[in-house]
């Protein structure tokens, strides 16, 4: 009894799809040839910050623990300095999976409550399809007003700084062509959906 | 020398010293940059992390808005340099991709060349202009001051020069024809957090805080950088973490651009070294004394 | 009269029958043009196989066979053979491939089936129009080139010699000893590697049947089977070696100084220098690149000096020819660059070393008298090992170089001998595999040396100037115990991974074998031919095949002789007799085929005005035929009429 149990949970960890999923993505070609040396997570500046390090999302990846993979916050904290993928003697595009991993949790909606991350992500996205630039201040206002009301009275007088300065613009700049961006941003969301 | 200019959104806000100093020594180097029309951001890491098609399409749209000009596209930002080399080296390894993304830019009347050349301001000037050309120029040799080249990660990343190696020499090339010594530190291309300032911005000033301790360690008189982002990144950092570093004097980070500034000998305000929060004028201004 | 051809389909277990429909293709072959006789069988190349074609060659009178089975690489010998035992000229033989061309690579069964059809009745459109060939034999070269004197030369050329040949040992450096001589102890029995390398290079020197040629090139290679010429180009010494009795004294007083080589240069030498004290020959030669007399004709204090008159500043290169029936290839390995790791910091960071350097530093004989210090003569007390420095990675050296866990262990072993450092080895995976190579690391683990399991991502300075720790700092992911670690210390060396010399290739032009995707010589067959070459005179030993350590490099430059001295015992050799021909009326004299040719094959006759092939020097490859603008140029066995044949009937719609 006890042992057949064992084994329902073992199989629930090899979701072969996602694996696959993960192979045949041009980031994720080479994640089969990790040799779990660790040069990804000793090289990573953000690493004690992360869940699992680097080298054992790839472990996880193979093994197919999907959940844990997603739910892991080691993809959203992930600075994209591309450190591992410099070092990686395995030639992993480890900044890339990273990328992927995050697109797939978007997909399927398991985020970490640990982050928010996604949110951020989601608001610059937005105002860039909506502008065509990215703003800062209106970027740095919507997500402090969200998540950190408390911390965005902090940068107070750094933003008047800032703005006395010339280096911070009070309104967003639209491009010209906007619209048209606007249009065919949507044509590539149905293309692959978020 | 005619090229096309792609800023990036920084330069237009934060970074804008960044941007002026940038544009004023290539007016002294006689290249004429001419900025493309109605660009819009390329997507950072940003895009990337949510659509890929979304993110390709925001880099290849400048792409296509640049083959109108049939010139090599020069941008002062890291992160634009990596997305827009990204989008290329991805259509250049696909041609489907690269059919669909043009499908899509067909709606703006636009299509993009994988042939467009993007090159990074510091590698243009460096290895296009020449250091030769830049060397003439000189009214104000840097002579005597110490700099600390720190590089930031994107440089060095998977998109760039493949055989510099995660060991770039550039900067060092350019402080030394500047007239000044290149100072050695061990996190020249360590990340100084500039992504993580809005979602772990703790992390972030850690990272940068690290930089700065290790050049503080090394008699460097100034920080210079090819990042508009790290540039400010280190600069709040520097002003929080300043009690913990030891040393008595700030540490005036500026970007390459600005330091080719002093050397042309142009004034302060077209380089934007009067903007620096940190009070570094007596220091450079002796030396241009 | 038309031919009688009979055609065997082999099952090869269920490697072809599991895929191709062997009945239908022997069924199909029947109906072919002059087939008498068709037939399927489990393994053709077994005893009854084999017996199933002689019977019905006698009792049907075929005069043409084809095997339908593996690739001729494998059995093509088998077969020629079989057809010889009935009486029939074993060239009378076609092949078709439907097990690695056909069954192994077509994953739809119906497919393969039509694949081996086809390509069946190509074999047989062709073995219908082959015609016999007459083998030829040459006599044998008694003697053997050995080029390389490092330990795999050594050993081939002592073992060939022993058995009475005449050996020939080119080595390029004035001294044989290779990289063994440079070492200090050898794992894991921990011998002094002098003390076991220097009395076989004493034997080779004193060897009635060798004759060392130190100092020297193999410049070109050319003749033929058995009879393999061999230029020798013998570099100028500037001491004539006969009269220099190696006393030393020149070495002594010349006033030039350069780097020591053999010290990795971590010390100086003179520019009048022997390799090192126990070099065999121990005579000096003059580096004319840093020699002040060269650079400005004036010093020749060694002249003055030497009282045998042995200084010759106006010695010239020699070339030398020599014919022998066999070479030995021990051209031995490079260690990787490290400078190509910059992660690593070695070249800038005065306390890495490399592996070689250390092995240099720990030798009583080198650079630090064998003493184990820093750069500021300190002696450190925490010292890192790095594994995996340019192997198993993509970026460098795909492969596992298969010494480096080794020497990292006697490495830290021989750290703690001489010292009380803390040792830290970082490793990715530990492979021990060899006779005692498994306790030697537990002895060392016993020892208390740590085994960090992570790549050491990266070597930093460290900053911290106000505790005792060392000068650098490795970052690594202690994967085991599952935390990225800074271990701080105060030198770091390098296991630096061996590649294939940088010139490998052009040795391999040279000798005109291959080299496989990394440089390293390739053997016939990875398993059963690991010293054989695509030449069956040439043989490959050592290192210059891949990496290895000193046993397996004996082991494999002991057979490599083996194969040297069986190929000579037989006196005489079999020439290809796929040779190409000239149709004199057609030959208009361009002399093209003369120019393609990669083995000399191919002459001008000036009297006929015509090319002809020299038979002995032929391969056969067949560059030459496929030049020759008027179509005089043919091959036997693979004529146009052949070939066309073949191909018309594999487009035969099946």
């Amino acid at each position: 009894m006890k042992k057949s149990k064992r084994r329902n949970t073992e199989r629930a960890y090899e979701d072969s799809g996602f694996i696959r999923d993960i192979i045949s993505s041009r980031e994720g070609a080479r994640v089969l040839s990790c040799i779990q040396c660790g040069t990804c997570s000793a090289s990573c500046p953000v690493f004690e910050v992360m869940d699992y390090p680097p080298r054992k999302i790839f472990a996880m990846i193979r093994e197919g623990m999907k959940d844990k993979v997603l739910l892991s916050v080691t993809p959203w904290i992930c600075a994209s300095c591309y450190r591992c993928t410099v070092n990686c003697p395995a030639q992993i595009k480890i900044t890339e999976v990273m990328y992927e991993l995050k697109r797939i949790c978007l997909k399927e909606q398991v985020i970490s409550e640990r982050t928010d991350a996604n949110r951020f992500y989601s608001i610059f996205l937005n105002q860039i399809i909506k502008y065509g630039r990215s703003h800062e201040l209106g970027l740095m206002i919507k997500f402090m007003m969200l998540h950190h009301p408390v911390n965005l009275l902090q940068q107070v007088p750094r933003g008047v700084r800032m703005m006395l300065s010339g280096s911070l613009s009070l309104f967003p700049h639209r491009i010209k062509n906007a619209k048209t961006l606007q249009k065919i941003t949507d044509h590539a969301l149905k293309l692959q959906k978020v | 020398m005619k090229y096309l200019y792609y800023p990036g959104c920084s330069q237009k806000s934060s970074a804008i010293s960044y941007e002026r100093s940038f544009l004023a020594i290539c007016d002294v180097l006689g290249i004429e940059l001419i900025e493309l029309d109605d660009w819009n951001c390329c997507g950072a890491t940003i895009a990337i992390s949510v659509n890929k098609m979304v993110s390709f399409l925001l880099a290849a749209r400048n792409l296509g808005l640049a083959n109108k000009y049939n010139l090599p596209l020069v941008t002062p930002c890291p992160s634009c340099y990596v997305s827009l080399n990204r989008i290329l080296k991805v259509c250049k390894e696909s041609k489907s991709q690269s059919d669909q993304i043009n499908t899509l830019l067909a709606e703006e009347d636009l299509t993009f060349s994988t042939d467009t050349q993007v090159y990074h301001s510091l590698e243009f000037l460096v290895h296009i202009i020449g250091l030769d050309t830049i060397r003439e120029r000189i009214r104000n040799p840097l002579r005597g001051f110490k700099i600390a080249p720190y590089y930031g990660c994107q440089l060095v990343g998977s998109y760039v020069n493949p055989d510099n190696n995660g060991n770039p020499q550039s900067l060092e090339e350019l402080i030394e024809v500047l007239g000044a010594e290149p100072v050695k530190f061990p996190f020249r291309t360590q990340c100084c957090g500039g992504s993580l300032m809005f979602t772990l911005s703790k992390q972030a000033e850690k990272l940068s805080g690290m930089i700065l301790q290790s050049i503080c360690r090394t008699d460097a008189d100034l920080i210079v950088t090819p990042c508009g982002l790290c540039q400010m990144n280190l600069e709040i950092a520097q002003k929080k973490n300043h009690g913990k570093i030891p040393r008595q004097r700030p540490l005036p980070v500026i970007t390459f651009g600005q330091m080719m500034g002093l050397a042309f000998d142009l004034d302060s305000g077209t380089i934007g070294i009067n903007k620096k929060k940190i009070l570094a004028k007596q220091n450079i201004i002796s030396l241009t004394n | 009269m038309s031919a009688r051809v009979g055609v065997y389909i082999c099952h090869c277990g269920s490697n072809i029958a599991g895929k191709v429909n062997v009945k239908a293709v022997s069924e199909y072959a029947k109906q072919l043009p002059d087939v008498v006789i068709s037939r399927e069988y489990q393994y053709m190349c077994s005893e009854p196989g084999q017996e199933f074609i002689v019977r019905d060659i006698r009792e049907n009178q075929l005069d043409r066979i084809v095997v339908a089975s593996c690739s001729p690489l494998m059995h093509e010998k088998t077969f020629r053979a079989t057809l010889q035992t009935a009486g029939l000229n074993p060239f009378l033989l076609q092949m078709a491939n439907i097990r690695e061309q056909c069954s192994w690579v077509t994953e739809d069964g119906e497919a393969a089936t039509l694949k081996a059809k086809a390509l069946v009745s190509g074999a047989v459109g062709k073995v219908r129009v082959l015609a016999p060939l007459k083998q030829s034999y040459v006599t044998v070269s008694k003697s053997i080139l050995v080029i390389g004197g490092g330990i795999a030369g050594i050993q081939a050329a002592l073992q060939c010699a022993e058995t009475g040949y005449k050996v020939y040992l080119v080595e390029r450096e004035q001294s044989i000893g290779g990289h063994m001589a440079m070492l200090d102890k050898t794992f894991p029995t921990l011998d002094c590697s002098a003390c076991i390398l220097t009395p076989k290079m004493v034997s080779v020197s004193q060897h009635p049947n060798i004759t060392l040629m130190a100092y020297s090139d193999v410049e070109k290679i050319g003749g033929y089977a058995g009879n393999i010429s061999v230029t020798v180009r013998r570099k100028a010494a500037y001491v004539d070696h006969d009269k220099c009795n190696g006393c030393g004294l020149c070495q002594e007083k010349c006033p030039s100084k350069t780097d020591n080589k053999f010290e990795q240069g971590k010390s100086k030498r003179k520019s009048i220098y022997t390799l090192f004290p126990q070099a065999i020959p121990n005579k000096p030669v003059i580096d004319k690149s840093n020699c002040i007399y060269f650079l400005k004709g004036k010093c020749g204090v060694c002249q003055k000096l030497c009282t045998r008159e042995a200084i010759d500043f106006t010695q010239e290169d020699k070339i030398e020819e020599i014919t022998v029936g066999a070479i030995i290839v021990a051209t031995g390995y490079e260690i990787f660059n490290g400078h190509k790791m910059t992660n690593y910091g070695y070249g800038s960071l005065p306390d890495v070393y490399s592996a070689l350097e250390f092995e240099r530093m720990v030798n009583s004989g080198g650079f630090t008298n064998g003493q184990i210090r820093t750069q500021n003569g300190k002696i450190p007390s925490r010292v890192g090992i790095i594994h995996c420095v340019g192997s198993r990675d993509e970026r460098h050296l795909p492969y596992c170089s298969q010494i480096c866990c080794m020497f990292a262990v006697k490495f830290a072993h021989l750290i703690r001998d001489h010292t009380n450092a803390t040792v830290y080895n970082f490793f990715i995976d530990m492979r021990c595999v060899g006779k005692a190579y498994e306790e030697f690391y537990h002895r060392v683990l016993e020892e208390g040396v740590r085994f960090i399991r992570g790549k050491a991502a990266e070597v930093i300075e460290s900053q911290d100037n106000t505790s005792k720790n060392g000068q650098y700092i490795v970052k690594v992911e202690d994967t085991l115990a599952g935390s990225v670690r800074d271990i701080s210390l105060d030198m770091i060396i390098l296991a630096n991974g061996m590649e294939a010399r940088n010139d490998s290739r052009d040795m391999a032009r040279k000798i005109g074998i291959a080299v496989n995707e990394y440089g390293f010589f390739l053997e016939t067959h990875p398993k059963l031919d690991p010293i054989g070459t695509q030449d069956p005179c040439v043989f490959i030993a050592g290192t210059c095949a891949g990496p290895k350590d000193i046993p397996h490099t004996v082991v494999q430059a002991s057979a490599a002789a083996a194969g040297a001295i069986s190929l000579l015992e037989k006196n005489t050799i079999a020439l290809e007799p796929i040779a190409a021909f000239v149709n004199e009326e057609r030959c208009t004299g361009c002399q093209f085929c003369v120019n393609v040719c990669p083995y000399q094959a191919t002459k001008f006759d000036t009297e006929r005005k015509t090319s002809m092939v020299d038979e002995t020097l032929c391969r056969g490859c067949g560059t030459c035929v496929s030049t020759c603008p008027s179509g005089a140029m043919e091959g036997n066995h693979f004529t146009d009429k052949q070939i066309l044949s073949e191909i018309k009937s594999l487009l035969v719609p099946v």
